[in-house]
């Protein structure tokens, strides 16, 4: 995805994109988030340009939904509203519909579940993790959400393979004697003993050091 | 049909003029010619349209469709010559909008015309790249003088980046004599640094001019003056 432009739009010339409509459902805007921008924009005008793609001369809306309808209601549908213009396929454009408005969203507990399990349908080889901090909720959960889509049946299970097409992800069985056997336990009280020693020890040196430099510096004196 | 581009980043080196001259040439030619300007100055649109219309490409830039009579105007000069008109409001944004803006909006459109002519501004940033982008042949018109020397190289160069051919027309060219001086040593240097991209030339002088601001039909020298041999290399 690239930025190819800055200009001006007729607000009434936008459309709003396929990719926007199917996501923006996902991620309303709270009450209070609309009248802060409505305030905002009537105060300052609108300080961040909408993002927009080109096809064919029509300009298709990806980001600022919100802020066209705002904008449109204080300056009318004849206004030039400042835009950025995108260049990029189908499918980046989806998925910038829905990483620009997480980014600015403040979402309900319903809200983010809702947005875990539209990800997790759209591409259940994502991680947990990576979902987790896409979403802004506990790995954990993205990993109990996966769990009831997999028993009602809504996503597969995804094997997961590292580059060499071993499996991965699943718990080791027991006995099952590793080529390297490492003691993984450590004894703490044992390493401390030792560490007891070894600082008796510096010190004593350390002692002794001082003793003969005391020592050399009176004989050559 | 052909897209033509008219070029140079140095300012006042002849590309109104050029433009104008190749748009009565194709149009004496028989050909049905659009004229797009892009430069905020408007120059070509002074010469070519009712400067009372307010609409033109900066309405179409803001997404409005092209179309006739509302932002696409039969020209002043002939009925065959079309014109997409350009004033100030271009001057927000014509060095920020995309390098696609110009062929996404107006590709079907231009369809219709067997050759495109566009004007362009004193840059090759914006609106001048976008013409760059859409465009099949460019022309860069080039005045003898220092001044537009540097320049005029600099905007070969941008082209070839772009991954198209600047043609170079030598606007005023006269055949150095072979004796030393500032002039004829202007005119070999010229000479030897545009041999290989230079194309044609045009001459400068009162009924270059005046034919390519005035409303007339071409006498038989202008005629063979200068539509011939435009017609020779566009």
């Amino acid at each position: 995805m690239e930025e190819t432009g800055r200009q001006g739009i007729k607000a009434k010339n936008i459309f709003i994109s396929e990719e926007l409509q199917e996501t923006q459902k996902l991620m309303p805007i709270s009450n209070d988030d609309r009248e802060r921008l409505e305030n905002s924009i009537k105060k300052e005008g609108l300080r961040d340009p909408v993002k927009v793609y080109q096809e064919g001369n029509r300009y298709y809306l990806l980001a600022g939904w919100n802020r066209l309808e705002i904008f449109k209601k204080i300056n009318g549908e004849d206004a030039v509203i400042p835009s950025i213009i995108l260049e990029g396929t189908k499918e980046e454009y989806k998925e910038f519909t829905i990483n620009d408005n997480l980014e600015r969203r403040h979402f309900t507990k319903e809200q983010k579940y809702a947005l875990v399990n539209y990800f997790l349908k759209k591409d259940p080889t994502q991680s947990d993790r990576h979902i987790a901090s896409k979403t802004k909720v506990d790995k954990n959960t993205v990993s109990k959400k996966r769990k009831e889509l997999l028993t009602r049946g809504e996503i597969h299970h995804v094997e997961k393979k590292d580059s060499k097409g071993r499996r991965i992800g699943e718990k080791p069985k027991k006995n099952n004697s590793s080529r390297f056997p490492i003691d993984k336990k450590v004894n703490d009280s044992k390493l401390k003993a030792r560490l007891k020693e070894i600082n008796s020890e510096i010190k004593l040196l350390s002692k002794e050091k001082k003793d003969i430099e005391k020592k050399l510096k009176s004989a050559t004196s | 049909m052909k897209i033509i581009s008219i070029i140079n980043q140095k300012g006042g080196s002849g590309k109104t003029t050029t433009v104008s001259l190749f748009a009565k040439s194709l149009c004496n030619d028989g050909k049905k010619v659009l004229i797009i300007d892009t430069d905020p100055q408007g120059g070509i649109s002074s010469l070519y349209s009712d400067t009372d219309k307010q609409a033109g490409l900066y309405d179409i830039l803001i997404g409005d469709s092209p179309q006739k009579e509302l932002n696409v105007f039969k020209s002043l000069v002939d009925s065959k010559i079309d014109i997409i008109p350009s004033d100030y409001r271009l001057d927000k944004i014509f060095l920020t909008v995309s390098p696609y803006s110009l062929q996404n909006a107006l590709k079907d459109f231009t369809k219709n015309y067997d050759f495109v002519l566009i004007d362009t501004p004193p840059t090759l940033q914006g609106i001048t790249r976008a013409s760059i982008f859409f465009s099949n042949e460019i022309f860069v018109p080039c005045e003898i003088s220092k001044q537009s020397y540097k320049p005029t190289i600099y905007t070969l160069e941008s082209i070839k980046e772009n991954k198209k051919k600047g043609k170079v027309v030598f606007i005023g060219w006269k055949d150095p004599e072979n004796k030393n001086g500032f002039q004829n040593n202007l005119s070999r240097t010229f000479s030897e640094t545009f041999k290989k991209d230079l194309i044609g030339v045009i001459p400068k002088n009162i009924s270059t001019l005046s034919f390519s601001c005035e409303n007339k039909k071409p006498s038989a020298t202008i005629i063979e003056n200068i539509i011939t041999p435009i017609l020779g290399f566009i």
